[in-house]
């Protein structure tokens, strides 16, 4: 893995066969709401502050 | 029936049933001359105890389609377009209708009680995240991370869960008109991508 001059936090490198995790984290970040038992679900509307 | 309806509602009348069988002499399958009944109930009773342990595992391997000949539209869409534009509160056009997502839902579950539950209470659909308050690195729980796997923080704190999710229904199923559609939650929701610094290739 390679660092990037002047850049801390970015490195390089190349793979394959990596797991890369998708996260949808909703609306300003707020999350989703998801019932339990029934699936039923909806975004959360926390206001950015 | 289905398997998952077995699984769950009829197990345990039927381990019962099983234990209080008996065959009849010169029964061609299960001759109580031939066989140790009680080596017979005690196998099977085992191999379907281990099908309930995998069913708790991976619920989805055994969800039939039961009743849904209602369903009128199924769009298909991998995992990672799906999660952002299937995501619960998005607006879907289906053959020049409008839906709203409302739920994740799994075809063939209606009869449950609590179709969701399943899923949720399976630890490949609910998993814990992560995350590094430093960079904002995050990545699935995981008890040998102690520090930060890219800046070294050790600022590292278990974020919301991540519900990896199986398929998505819209609200009532049917259309919504335009106006019955909030405008925040149409537009699209860009992923975030993690992978892990290890492993190095
Ligand atoms: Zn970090």
């Amino acid at each position: 893995m390679k660092e990037l001059p002047g850049c801390m936090n970015i490195r390089i490198a190349s793979r394959t066969n990596q797991r890369i995790i998708m996260l949808n984290t909703g609306i300003n970040n707020s999350g989703f709401t998801v019932c339990r038992d029934c699936g039923a679900a909806f975004p959360e509307m926390i206001p950015m502050c | 029936m289905n398997a998952a309806y077995f699984l769950e509602s009829c197990l345990s009348e039927f381990n019962e049933y099983l234990m209080s069988y008996e065959p009849a002499k010169g029964n061609v399958l299960l001759n109580p001359e031939e066989i140790n009944i009680n080596a017979f109930r005690s196998a099977l009773s085992e191999n379907i105890n281990s099908l309930l342990a995998k069913y708790k595992i991976h619920p989805e391997l055994f969800s039939t389609k039961g009743n849904d000949g209602k369903m009128k539209y199924q769009v298909k869409r991998g995992l990672d377009i799906a999660i952002g534009e299937y995501a619960p509160g998005r607006a879907v056009v289906v053959d020049k209708h409008t839906y709203q997502i409302g739920g994740i839902y799994y075809p063939g579950n209606e009869w449950k009680k609590a179709p969701a539950r399943s899923f949720i209470e399976a630890p490949s659909y609910l998993k814990d995240i992560l995350l590094c308050r430093k960079c904002e690195w995050f990545g699935l729980a995981d008890d040998s991370i102690k520090t930060c796997p890219f800046c070294g923080s050790g600022e590292l704190s278990l974020s919301r869960q991540m519900l990896r999710p199986w398929k998505f229904a819209p609200v009532n199923a049917e259309p919504v008109s335009e106006a019955q559609l909030s405008e925040e939650y149409t537009h699209v929701q860009t992923p975030l991508y993690s992978t892990l610094p290890e492993s190095d290739g």
